[in-house]
């Protein structure tokens, strides 16, 4: 949790964004029947669809402007003032961009990545291979100057990506060569193996760790995906490359 | 004759389930599956128990209560491990624990330590379990006279006591958390009249939110942010002696543990509030009680006795709102909910009539995993502290991942990871700004039951709240409610200030003519 100085400042703007949105919880709210019929049922007030989300809108309403009354007494119209003014000179001066920062930014990218992206286009073993192998050896491997590379490394291919899919490329391809999204994501991770490696081959004790990070990055997916599909007879989001030899090896074998 | 052949009942299905080997497998698996999760920092017996709830989908209702009861009840007992070892509460249940845990080990006594407070946490979860036994029937008969009005009042009075109770930061804070947890409820077609509300043109949303991928992202995504954004430091874990279950200590610390059970059941029955703060509350009742408070803070075995008898004691009185009136009294517990109307259970006042063995197979698994936990706890403890050697950044990526594949494979749809993901993401945000995350699960969960009581109430008083005042249960829940929203409010505070002060000074001025 924030310290309190800081944590009444987030509160007015969070007072703010809670008095809009529960705006617009009664707004839509207005829009649902309240006196006609609806599926054969005349609406009365208390019976309407509306009833509730129009409770928890005021009620959303009223507390935001509860918590706007209480930072604002804590923080003062003056000094509000001056935290705008001093937040943009410092956005100015990119002082905000702080290592924690960036390791938030890297983890939520990484989590949306993995799931608006990768999860429905690539096999399932792939992507989350991907996911565990960027996510272990950024983090694990503790230096400042190869995590900010590593991100910079990952963001760029994951937007080399997202234009990839987007511009329908993928699709394009598919006619052509089969399983080209799972055949990129690994020509992508195998590079920022190679790359992660250039950047740690100079220090011992960071080739250790990210030595343990490959092993158990692998071995996750590897126990993972067969418990899933074959123990639990869960069958995978995305079903690729990988899958499918799995599934011959499976059948064959059993 | 009642009571025996409900006492044979119970035996029966002790029995039943305890000679099982596929049950016992489970159970014991399960115990350290959550002793591993509440022992490693960052993970929780929520996370636990949502997780092992997408592994239970395939499983027979009976074996699937057994390994999330089995995991609850682990996770709850696991964290004393790394509190006493270093210093670091593994869960948030067992933050007390470190304040005299930890001491103890830097004298040397760690295994002593782990002992005691393994043979607390069983004596504690077997007191619960009497309570939901004793308790359930007499809550079930008394819920079984609600009617709409009351189920609805209860539902809101379960968001706000839980907004009230555990905010970290300001109460409103907690009753926003709840309301928007309502709010999410809200999604989807309403259950009166079909009316599709927020749904933004997606058919995925018709059904509503679902409960458990909601659940996971709530508690999964922002632990793993947190501890990788501000870098969890482990320390060193303490050397660990043999471990002695300490019955001889147990003994003599008596009446902490009966006080302590009780204010965990107490705790643990309040909706919302769970094992921390009944954790907190006996270790201030028992140093408050003691005849040498100076002793707590440096090493005092009574001290985390109470606290462990509490916060597992909590896991009964959880239950007990749980199984009869539909109303989870602590964070797992409100994941077990998920699990349990996946199941085709329906926890509330009709849960004797339609399982009627239910709370008493609950209540044979409690006493079967409080066994299970002791003797892991005696007999692996060595073994699982290793766990905690295991760098946060290695295995919050494979928890990610778990929280993902367990969202996805519950509805076999990629549209919840859809939804989980922003919620967790959001959870992030209010729990970084003081907002706690147990109202807005709890009101994801309660928000269908009020929002059809109250309606299905209005309706048949057409549009009136007049039976809100007539009757009695209804009344005694809206003063409850009124209450508590009125004693938040600072002129109420200097009103009692006053008053009391008034009253102190009479009180005096009448003693002393």
């Amino acid at each position: 949790m924030m310290d309190k100085e800081r944590l009444r400042r987030a509160d007015l703007i969070t007072a703010v964004i809670l008095i809009l949105f529960g705006a617009w919880i009664i707004g839509d709210a207005f829009t649902m029947p309240m006196k006609d019929s609806w599926g054969g049922v005349m609406n009365v007030w208390y019976v309407s669809p509306a009833l509730f989300p129009l409770t928890i809108g005021s009620a959303i309403v009223l507390l935001g402007i509860l918590l706007f009354g209480i930072a604002l007494k804590a923080v003062g119209l003056r000094q509000v003032m001056v935290h705008v003014t001093a937040f943009i000179d410092e956005k100015r001066q990119g002082r905000l961009i702080s290592l924690p920062t960036i390791r938030f930014f890297a983890i939520v990218f990484l989590f949306l990545f993995f799931v608006y992206m990768n999860i429905p286009r690539v096999d399932f073993f792939i992507s989350s291979l991907l996911f565990l192998i960027v996510f272990i050896v950024m983090f694990y491997i503790e230096d400042e100057r190869v995590f900010v590379r590593l991100v910079i490394f990952y963001f760029a291919g994951s937007m080399g990506f997202l234009f990839y899919f987007v511009l329908g490329i993928n699709a394009a391809l598919t006619g052509c060569v089969p399983y080209p999204a799972d055949i990129l994501t690994v020509i992508f991770l195998v590079s920022y193996m190679v790359y992660a490696w250039r950047l740690v081959r100079g220090d011992a004790a960071l080739r250790r760790r990210y030595a343990i990070g490959i092993i158990v990055a692998v071995s996750v997916p590897i126990i993972l995906c067969p418990a899933f599909k074959y123990f639990l007879l869960v069958p995978l989001p995305c079903e690729g490359i990988v899958v499918t030899v799995m599934d011959e090896v499976y059948y064959t074998l059993f | 004759m009642f009571v025996l052949e409900r006492l044979a009942g119970f035996f029966q299905i002790v029995f039943q389930i305890g000679t099982d080997p596929y049950n016992l497998v489970v159970l014991f698996s399960a115990v350290l599956m959550g002793i591993i999760f509440g022992a490693m920092p960052g993970l929780t017996a929520t996370l636990g128990v949502a997780l092992l709830t997408t592994l239970t989908y395939g499983m027979e209702t009976k074996t699937a209560m057994v390994a999330l009861m089995a995991i609850y009840v682990g996770g709850v007992y696991g964290g004393s491990y790394s509190s006493i070892l270093i210093n670091i509460p593994g869960t948030a249940a067992a933050a007390a624990t470190a304040l005299d845990g930890y001491p103890l080990a830097c004298k040397g006594e760690a295994g002593k330590a782990i002992g005691i407070t393994t043979t607390a946490s069983a004596i504690g979860t077997f007191i619960g379990m009497i309570f939901v036994v004793t308790m359930s029937p007499i809550i079930s008969a008394f819920a079984l006279q609600f009617t709409s009005f009351e189920f609805f009042l209860l539902a809101f009075f379960g968001i706000i006591i839980s907004g009230t109770l555990t905010s970290p930061d300001m109460v409103c804070k907690g009753w926003i958390a709840g309301f928007l947890g309502l709010f999410l409820a809200c999604v989807g077609r309403d259950p009166l009249q079909f009316y599709p509300r927020f749904t933004f043109g997606f058919s995925e949303l018709d059904g509503g939110i679902e409960i458990v991928p909601v659940l996971i992202g709530a508690f999964g995504i922002p632990q793993i942010i947190q501890v990788l954004k501000d870098k969890l430091c482990v320390g060193e874990a303490k050397k660990l002696q043999r471990i002695l279950p300490g019955f001889w200590m147990i003994l003599k610390n008596g009446k902490h543990i009966i006080r302590s059970a009780l204010i965990g059941v107490g705790i643990g029955a309040v909706p919302g509030i769970g094992e921390d703060i009944a954790g907190w509350v006996s270790y201030g009742a028992a140093k408050n009680s003691s005849k040498h408070p100076e002793r707590f803070g440096k090493g005092e075995y009574s001290a985390v006795i109470s606290t462990e008898t509490a916060n597992n004691s909590c896991i009964g009185g959880a239950m007990i709102p749980l199984l009869n009136l539909g109303i989870p009294g602590s964070p797992p517990a409100a994941m077990l909910l998920g699990a349990l109307l996946l199941h085709g259970v329906n926890p509330g006042p009709m849960i004797s009539f339609e399982h009627p063995t239910f709370i008493l197979e609950i209540t044979a698994i409690l006493l079967l995993a409080s066994f299970a936990m002791w003797v892991t706890g005696i007999l692996l403890a060595r073994q699982v502290v290793k766990v905690l050697r295991i760098p946060p950044e290695i295995f919050m990526p494979i928890i990610g991942v778990l929280c993902i594949i367990g969202s996805y494979a519950l509805g076999l749809n990629v549209f919840n990871l859809y939804l989980m993901l922003p919620v967790g993401i959001v959870a992030y945000f209010l729990t970084e700004m003081g907002y706690p995350i147990a109202p807005l699960v709890i009101g994801v969960i309660l928000g269908p039951m009020a929002d059809e009581n109250l309606r299905r109430a209005l309706m048949v008083s057409k549009g009136s709240f007049l039976p809100v005042f007539t009757r009695p249960v209804a009344l005694i829940l809206f003063l409850m409610i009124v209450l508590m929203l009125v004693s938040q409010i600072p002129a109420y505070k200097r009103m009692k200030t006053a008053v009391v002060a008034r009253f102190t000074a009479w009180k005096k001025g009448k003693g002393n003519p």
